[in-house]
């Protein structure tokens, strides 16, 4: 039964991988590639805020935060000439993300719903701040991270690994841990009272999605070569990370994928399209309103509705909303 | 000493405009359960529209805003009506909250993204005559403008408790905040009772506006700002409270203030933040909630 669940997801995988590999090694790393890492990188990132925003219902305007300390804890060593391997760092990255996590939830998650959110975008204000403010973190000049890591090796692995959150992420929460999400999000005084702690439940989430965030920024680093405040701790990277699962389905895994993959793209075509200042957060914006007005859950749960329709299977539809 | 009493007088007058903010999203949070996130947009929009009929056609911008508070009441009573109305009936762990932040965040951004179509993101200064006279009582100067927000805020604050004790309106409202099917039931009409209290917390949205607009430059990223420290007013005067959103934002304003004066103005957010942090380890419902 499990099996049969997985095989589509590793059928496509595959295909994807292969799909990727022809396009890679055709267009020798050009505009085209460079898309599809940020792509995956967003990706990552993006569920690591649909397991806090998504599962268990804390939204978070501000994982920038983690994303940024990713990204400086593999800036800052190559910045000072350490010799440190920047792959391990980037992992390193990954680790302190989630420590400094553990250590926000303790404030911010006791409560439900608002402190979280205001507290969330209050760190990302926080940390530009004082990164502009601290010529010893190099303020507004940023790190130039050179490295001598192979950009084809970088591009493979950045995808293996969105590939591999994303089972990851499918697999963690078809388990117990995926169940107690749902429940604290749902039904959080029944949860509480079957023995889940609430607290710990939503802690685990974040510290889990703060990981994946940290990775995702210090990645980025890697690649991209170059991190100043604006582009760690911006509020418009907390915005890229956080539109995607809500165009493409919050709490579902595959939705993330196409809304990330969806906003990055719009994005991009705004950038070229409409040239003007705001052109690019007009259109987002409406987007995100149509989507909130059509099909509340996004763009991947409402087509599967309307596919579901549509085949008049209207018994999977009643099970479905039992089920979300 | 001196500078000390002007530094705190100064913080008064800027953590009035953080208590209207608080306060225009205690009004519709802590009574209906409505969340907004535009409230600091729309502020921004009307601080533009004030700016722009002074530098077109020189008009004063309280005249404009007179004009402008029943305009954007119709904002927001479209608003509620339109996109809000669907997302009332669900019960709040349905994803209610989340529903409604992120259309009103949407909202929010679509209105700040007009804002850099129409202005660009210049820092724009109104330059009123008053803007820069102050009252003297001996070494200390206050700020007309200053001395306006904190008389206006008084005002539009016992205002709406007037509003919410003696007249109809109110007493529907209050109604619907402790029983909304109760409410029905006797025959309130939810829905206008919500659209109506969305359009007045978009008139004191206005009010904040027109002195952020008096008091500070303005661009269209402001609106978020303003947003989030209207949102930490509530949290720190506890979730809803009028009253204690609005002391709240003066407290704000006086941190932000002293940080100024002892310390770097460009750190004034982050002590701000860090305070709010300690006050949610040590007490997280808030200064002024009330008891359970």
């Amino acid at each position: 039964m499990k099996n049969n669940k997985l095989r589509p997801y590793i059928i496509a995988g595959l295909i994807a991988i292969a799909a990727y590999m022809v396009l890679l090694f055709g267009s020798d790393g050009g505009y085209l590639s460079n898309f599809i890492v940020y792509v995956c990188l967003f990706i990552i990132a993006s569920q690591g805020w649909n397991l806090l925003g998504g599962y268990v219902g804390e939204i978070s305007f501000g994982h920038a935060v983690f994303w940024g300390i990713g990204a400086y804890t593999v800036g800052l060593p190559i910045g000072y000439d350490l010799n440190i391997s920047p792959l391990l760092l980037a992992f390193a990255g990954a680790a302190v993300a989630a420590l400094f996590a553990w250590i926000i939830s303790y404030p911010l998650l006791r409560v439900r719903g608002f402190p979280f959110l205001v507290g969330t975008y209050g760190l990302g204000v926080v940390f530009e701040k004082v990164f502009v403010a601290s010529p010893k973190l190099f303020a507004t000049k940023g790190v130039f991270v050179a490295n001598d890591l192979n950009r084809f090796f970088l591009h493979g692995m950045i995808f293996v690994l969105m590939i591999v959150v994303t089972v990851g992420v499918k697999w963690l929460t078809d388990k117990d841990l995926g169940l107690r999400f749902k429940a604290v999000r749902d039904v959080p005084e029944a949860a509480e009272m079957v023995g889940v702690n609430i607290y710990h439940t939503k802690t685990a989430a974040l510290v889990i999605g703060a990981f994946l965030c940290g990775l995702a920024g210090g990645l980025y680093v890697l690649y991209s070569g170059f991190i100043n405040p604006t582009t760690a701790f911006d509020s418009s990277v907390s915005i890229s990370i956080l539109m995607g699962p809500y165009i493409g389905g919050i709490g579902t895994v595959l939705g993330t994928v196409f809304g990330t993959s969806i906003v990055i793209a719009i994005q991009e075509w705004a950038r070229s399209a409409l040239p003007f200042t705001g052109g690019q957060h007009m259109a987002l914006g409406l987007l995100l309103i149509i989507i909130m007005m059509v099909s509340r859950e996004g763009l991947f749960p409402g087509l599967r509705k309307l596919a579901l329709k549509l085949s008049g299977k209207t018994k999977d539809k009643t099970k479905e909303k039992k089920a979300a | 000493m001196g500078g000390l009493t002007q530094t705190l007088l100064g913080g008064i007058g800027s953590g009035a405009i953080y208590g209207l903010m608080g306060l225009s999203f205690a009004l519709i949070f802590g009574k209906l359960k409505i969340c907004s996130y535009l409230n600091g947009d729309l502020s921004i929009l009307a601080a533009y529209l004030c700016f722009w009929s002074f530098t077109l056609w020189h008009v004063e911008p309280f005249i404009t805003a007179v004009v402008l508070c029943p305009l954007f009441f119709l904002i927001g009573y479209f608003v509620q009506t339109v996109f809000l109305k669907k997302f009332m009936a669900m019960e709040i762990w349905q994803g209610r909250y989340q529903s409604q932040i992120m259309v009103t965040w949407g909202i929010g951004i679509c209105i700040m993204a007009l804002e850099y179509m129409l202005w660009t993101a210049t820092y724009r200064t109104m330059g009123v005559s008053y803007r820069n006279s102050v009252v003297r009582m001996g070494d200390i100067a206050v700020p007309y403008v200053d001395i306006w927000a904190f008389v206006v805020m008084l005002v539009v604050l016992v205002g709406v408790n007037l509003l919410l004790k003696k007249t109809t309106l109110g007493i529907s409202l209050r109604a619907c905040s402790n029983d909304r099917v109760s409410a029905m039931l006797s025959g309130i009409n939810y829905q206008r009772v919500c659209a109506v209290t969305f359009g007045i917390s978009a008139v004191i949205a206005v009010i904040a506006g027109l002195f952020y607009t008096l008091t500070s430059q303005v661009t269209p990223a402001v609106g978020v700002d303003l947003t989030f420290k209207g949102w930490m007013a509530v949290i720190i005067g506890g979730m809803g409270s009028l009253g204690g959103s609005i002391v709240a934002g003066i407290i704000m304003g006086l941190v932000e203030a002293l940080t100024s004066y002892f310390w770097l103005p460009a750190l004034k957010e982050v002590v701000l933040f860090v305070g709010l942090l300690i006050l949610l380890i040590v007490k997280p419902s808030g200064l002024f909630s009330k008891s359970r």
